[in-house]
């Protein structure tokens, strides 16, 4: 039994099985208006075509329904229940405006609008204890006024994270009474008040969204006669059951852009790298990523739509970098590339859709980096002329330099903003890029990246094989995983470690069938802040079965996390455990690739003249499929793929790995 | 190539550009990331800077406008006190006095010259942090009462904390001493340090790899490119003379209605801008330091021109600014200073606006919240903790726009700083809030409708807690535009032995347990007649409770005349 992954692109809904180690890759388009269409269409070419004998078992699924309907304002009627005098905490949020001088600003609406927002006398004080108790008669009277359409209500009072009392009673009130109900104390059980509130009202109106297209999903599969159970990916970059994803669709909005991390890790893992910065870059965005030991950065503080989202999810950060990013002169005279870009449509000036203004994608051209002879993604003709005449009169002209000139400019200050989101991720964090390799995906990333690397120091590129498929890829090798919370909230000495153990031990009861069988691995960790903090660090515990020794280890680790996070530590400080967390990961079989890329014929093509530093140099062309593992080539030369075209600097050589990864030495 | 107005081509103008910014920004992150404190880490009251060997700004990463221009004087100050030849490699500056090119004494400033080969200047890295406490009467030195500096916390003129890389643990001490919570003071000095470290190393990487020279060069380059943008700008408003003025309610000590006044000169590419005509310096601390002054004047010019000009000295070489000596805006020490920067500093900008407004009027919002509603509750002796300082300052309600409402509870103009979770205060603090919402009804009416203000209830749980409040906008109202009502004023209570009392906008007092502070903030002003707004606009706002109905029925003639004629 195999698996499969099934990644829903913007464009394309990609599909990719394993098979001796060769990847066997499928492209379909998607279907926006409703994407399960789309999968099924991929299911079925999938299963139709040369991949006989290739026997389906679990289904692994990557899905932007839940970013697309967030930002299309596509999610189900919702109302929130919350405190009284405490209905304006989703809408006001932390009160500051998103730039800081624009007079024109607007706050993005929230999640859930005032009035559909209720309030019902009750409060919960920060140690748990009910200082009001919850008035059932005017719940009885919320209920009744929650007008018809609404079906998916979120409820989230203060503190209910230190004692979810009231909240249980709200809901089963409204379950009684027919409605979907998600508490906050259940989605995130922290402190926090708006970014618990957020996250429960985005789960609650996301939920009626996910059950119907997981449904239709599932019934697609039969008429297929696949009997596959489908596993879905979270924004963390583990799969969970989609029983799960229709409880707690939250943790998979950023789903998409996880699979590509992940397919970036495995990649990069298996080439022997555990330090890894990953750049995807497309037409009109590049997504940076940080992966240190193996682990790709997480964090539990993103939002999506400027609405935040307390789960966690990769800490993948975007600009607005790409092919198709445009290129202009500034009214200080000074050339500027982006965040304006030309997409798909028009596209680069080379495209002849009638795009007018020169792109990134067009400079490669004019240095030959980018071939006419070799039309992008196999079908897209490029125009030389067209992008050299656009560079001289937009760029050039105003300049006084020639379109060579003129192109590399344009090179140079794409790559100076990419720099930035690099160190970002990076340096900002404590990161030394110089210790990092640097893997390239997405159609322009391998484009850039040599040099990149270079001006950064980075001593090592990846280009993963299949770049075009590396987020379905990611699908295919990653873990399940699935996480749970509770608050404790107290003085580490006034903790009875047995008190952690005994709820440690409950959380895994609560873990999914497939977390309770096979290989599984259980990471407990608990969060540990100084008294008077009001941030803390999420620290490893050796074991589940807590003892007081084993407290006094995750306390110490905590000062050295400290110490090395922010720089200072106080040993001899009293600290606190904010919550306790258990995270399963259920193992899934590594994959493996054979290298062999399946091109047949000559990989070597020939020489070309392609401009680097403004000199024009005699340069190696490749077709990349055809080389075999082990093959080495010193640069200048350019690779083509069908994916992406790979760029490698004089200087530098490369060599194909064998899991047909290109490692090109900076 | 051709021969430009810079000393290199566009490109690595652009590169080099990217690499300043870089600098202040892995510089800030680096500060959020150490410090100690919430005000720090939490609510990013901080920034960084780099500036030119003549102390001239060339790159800055600020998280709230009021450090924008107030920047540009911390390295001046270093300058003036030591001179070239005293500053040596590894030196430190720091400072806050507010007579100095100082804000007010709870922001430090930390200077740090950059040398090359431990002789060459290549520039000095700068950061300021705003501290929960740098001692003073009141716990948390933000003090609605002083009648003078002294009264407000500890001056720091400029001295050197860290010296050829030795931190001096004299001054250290001696500050500390001085100051409540030392540790957590200590944590953030120790973060600004860092933080310039950090500034340092990267600015060297710079110079390392493009040379002295044409770092040097870039600097000018990017000033005359900042310089050039900004006067386009300039030269896109009409030529002429405009003048606006306003008030602060008052000064906290019983003097009223502080008027300031502006006259804005518009002559092609240059802008002269004089404050004469405003009042003498007051008695209470709303007097704004000259370099606070200059901040609010330059954010409203940066706002209604092109904010993304980048901020460095050439966009403040096109404009004059002229304020008399002695009066609110340049007041002489020992003047009392903390609310310049959190009040007065508002006010500034709401005249400029309004000048501004008379050359463009589709420019500019109307008046906004106009206050930073800034609240203090704090403790000394015992109870737990038994010292405690809680700052915090809450949003208002925005002007509406030409073509859109104003924002709801929202920070306005010259602070951007967040709140403090209900979840996060009552944890830490022994305080309960009661209420968070918008403030019903306190949208100026209009066309298109100001932002509601907000009302927060906070319930002090032990004895003998200190309250302070420094607002304003509690008489005179945030002003609508072009026949648009003014927003609601300020309103603030105290409910004592169950009696609620009105308190006024800037007052200090001890409570005792149960006792209850409401603070309801402004609301913003209208644009355009409230007779031309949108049905549909009013039926929403009612259907929402932003309104009330007989707010409705009073302000809006069209929504009484549907409901008459659909009832009849």
């Amino acid at each position: 039994m195999k698996r499969i992954g099934v990644d829903v692109g913007g464009t394309f809904t990609d599909v990719v099985g394993v098979e001796k180690g060769k990847i066997i890759s499928y492209k379909v388009h998607s279907t926006p208006d409703n994407p399960a269409t789309g999968v099924g269409d991929g299911l079925e070419v999938f299963l139709s075509s040369d991949s006989e004998g290739f026997e389906v078992g679990h289904i692994h699924h990557g899905t932007t329904v839940g970013t697309n309907a967030l930002l299309e304002s596509e999610t189900a009627e919702t109302a929130l229940i919350t405190t009284e005098g405490f209905r304006d905490v989703l809408e006001i949020g932390r009160q500051d405006r998103p730039q800081l001088y624009d007079l024109d600003f607007s706050r993005p609406s929230p999640v859930i609008p005032r009035s559909l927002r209720f309030t019902v006398p009750e409060r919960i004080g920060p140690g748990g204890e009910v200082v009001r108790s919850l008035d059932k008669a005017e719940l009885k009277k919320v209920v009744e006024s929650i007008p018809d359409p609404v079906e998916a209500v979120a409820v989230s009072t203060l503190f209910s994270f230190a004692n979810p009392v009231h909240e249980k009673k709200i809901k089963k009130y409204l379950v009684n009474n027919g409605f979907g109900v998600t508490l906050s104390s259940e989605v995130l059980p922290e402190p926090r008040e708006y970014e618990r509130t957020s996250t429960t009202a985005i789960n609650a109106s996301l939920k009626p969204v996910f059950r119907d297209y997981l449904g239709q999903l599932e019934s697609r599969a039969e008429d297929l006669d696949l009997e596959s159970d489908w596993l879905v990916m979270q924004s963390n970059g583990g799969l969970i059951e989609p029983d799960i994803a229709k409880r707690e669709p939250v943790r998979t909005i950023l789903s998409g852009p996880a699979g590509g991390v992940e397919g970036a890790q495995f990649i990069a893992g298996s080439a022997g790298y555990e330090d890894v910065l990953t750049l995807d870059m497309g037409g009109t965005s590049a997504d940076v990523c940080l992966i240190k030991d193996g682990e790709a950065s997480v964090t539990t503080d993103w939002s999506i739509d400027d609405h935040p989202v307390g789960v966690s999810s990769l800490d993948v950060h975007t600009i607005g970098a790409g092919g198709g990013s445009i290129a202009w002169m500034d009214e200080g005279g000074a050339l500027r590339v982006g965040p304006g870009s030309a997409g798909a449509d028009p596209g680069p000036v080379c495209y002849s859709r009638g795009g007018e203004e020169p792109t990134v994608t067009d400079a490669h051209l004019v240095l030959g980096r980018l071939d006419p002879d070799f039309p992008l993604a196999d079908s897209l003709e490029l125009e030389r002329g067209a992008a050299r005449k656009a560079i001289s009169e937009k760029i050039g002209a105003p300049l006084d330099l020639g379109p060579r000139e003129a192109a590399q400019g344009i090179l140079d200050v794409a790559n100076s903003n990419m720099k930035r989101a690099l160190r970002l991720v990076s340096v900002q964090q404590g990161h030394d890029p110089r210790t990092f390799a640097l893997l390239a995906y997405g159609g322009a990333g391998p484009l850039h990246a040599a040099r990149l690397a270079k001006e950064m120091s980075i001593p090592r590129v990846i280009i993963p094989p299949a770049a075009g498929v590396l987020s379905s890829l990611g699908l295919l090798a990653s873990d399940t995983r699935q996480e749970f919370v509770s608050s404790v909230l107290r003085n580490s000495e006034a903790i009875e470690p047995e008190e952690i153990r005994a709820e440690w031990e409950e959380m895994s009861k609560k873990a999914s069938p497939s977390l309770t069988e096979g290989k599984v691995d259980h990471r407990p960790y608990l969060d540990i802040r100084y008294s008077g903090q009001s941030y803390h660090l999420r620290v490893p515990v050796s074991k589940v079965q807590l003892n007081r020794s084993g407290l006094d280890e995750a306390i110490e680790e905590f000062h050295g996390v400290h110490e090395r996070k922010y720089g200072h530590s106080k040993t001899d400080e009293p600290v606190e455990v904010v919550s306790q967390r258990l995270e399963f990961i259920g193992k899934i079989d590594d994959l493996s690739l054979s290298g062999d890329l399946s091109g047949d014929g000559e990989a070597y093509l020939g020489d070309r003249d392609v401009i680097f530093s403004g000199e024009s140099e005699k340069t190696k062309i490749f077709r990349y499929e055809n080389l075999g593992v082990g093959d080495s080539v010193s640069g200048p030369a350019i690779l083509h793929s069908r994916d992406s075209t790979i760029v490698v600097h004089p200087g530098q050589s490369a060599e194909l790995n064998g899991d047909g990864a290109l490692i090109i030495e900076v | 190539m051709k021969e430009t107005e810079f000393s290199v081509d566009s490109v690595t103008l652009e590169v080099l550009r990217n690499g300043f910014n870089m600098v202040a920004e892995e510089m800030s992150a680096n500060l959020v990331r150490t410090s100690y404190s919430p005000n720090i880490k939490e609510r990013k009251d901080s920034s960084c800077a780099l500036f030119d060997p003549d102390g001239a700004l060339v790159a800055q990463a600020e998280n709230i406008p009021v450090h924008l221009g107030a920047m540009p004087r911390a390295v001046k100050a270093v300058l003036g006190e030591f001179g070239l030849n005293r500053i040596r490699p590894g030196d430190a500056i720091m400072h806050n006095d507010p007579y100095k090119g100082g804000v007010h004494l709870p922001d430090i400033t930390l200077v740090s010259p950059v040398f090359v080969d431990e002789e060459e200047l290549v520039g000095f890295v700068a950061n300021r942090a705003h501290h929960a406490d740098v001692g003073g009467a009141y716990a948390g030195s933000v003090s609605a009462e002083s009648t003078s500096i002294f009264a407000e916390g500890l001056q720091i003129p400029p001295v050197k904390l860290v010296e050829q890389e030795d931190l001096d643990e004299d001054i250290l001490r001696f500050i500390l001493s001085n100051i409540r919570i030392p540790e957590e003071r200590e944590g953030d000095l120790r973060a600004q340090i860092a933080a310039n470290f950090t500034g340092k190393k990267r600015l060297r990487e710079i110079v390392n790899k493009h040379g002295f020279d044409k770092v040097l060069g870039v600097y000018e380059d990017v000033q005359r490119y900042s310089e050039k943008r900004m006067r386009k700008r300039i030269e896109d408003l009409p030529n002429g003379n405009y003048r606006a003025s306003d008030y602060l309610d008052d000064d906290g000590l019983g003097n009223e209605d502080l008027e300031i006044e502006v006259e804005v000169k518009v002559d092609r590419d240059r802008m002269a801008v004089d404050f004469s005509g405003t009042c003498d310096q007051v008695e209470g601390p709303v007097n704004a330091p000259l370099a606070v002054t200059e901040s609010a004047t330059y954010y409203s010019l940066r706002a209604v021109t092109d904010p993304s000009i980048p901020p460095n000295q050439g966009c403040y070489r096109p404009i004059q600014i002229t304020v008399p000596e002695k009066s609110m805006l340049n007041p002489s020490k020992p003047a009392p200073v903390v609310g310049g920067n959190l009040e007065t500093s508002q006010r500034i900008v709401d005249v400029m606006l309004s000048a501004l407004g008379e050359a463009d009027i589709s420019a500019i919002p109307a008046g906004s919240n106009g206050s930073m509603n800034n609240v203090t509750f704090g403790k000394s002796g015992e109870g737990s903790p038994a010292n405690y300082t809680f700052y915090e300052t809450i949003g208002g309600g925005a002007g509406a726009r030409p073509d859109k409402d104003g924002v709801d509870g929202i920070h306005c103009h010259m602070t951007n700083t967040r709140n403090t979770p209900v979840e996060v205060i009552e944890e830490t603090y022994p305080l309960r809030v009661e209420l968070y919402e918008l403030r019903r009804d306190s949208g100026g009416a209009g066309r298109y409708r100001g932002g509601l203000g907000l009302r927060r209830d906070i319930r002090v749980l032990e004895d003998g807690t200190e309250f302070s409040l420094l607002s304003d906008r509690r008489r005179h109202k945030p002003r609508g535009l072009d026949g648009g009502k003014p927003g609601k004023a300020g309103d603030d209570t105290i409910v004592e032995n169950k009696t609620e009392k009105s308190i006024p906008g800037k007052v200090a007092r001890k409570l005792n347990k149960g006792d209850v502070v409401s603070i309801r903030t402004p609301g913003g002003g209208g644009y355009g007649n409230p007779g031309d707004r949108d049905l549909k606009k009013i039926e929403r706002d009612l259907g929402e409770d932003r309104i009330s109905r007989s707010k409705a029925e009073k302000d809006y003639p069209q929504y009484r005349v549907n409901r008459t004629s659909r009832s009849g």
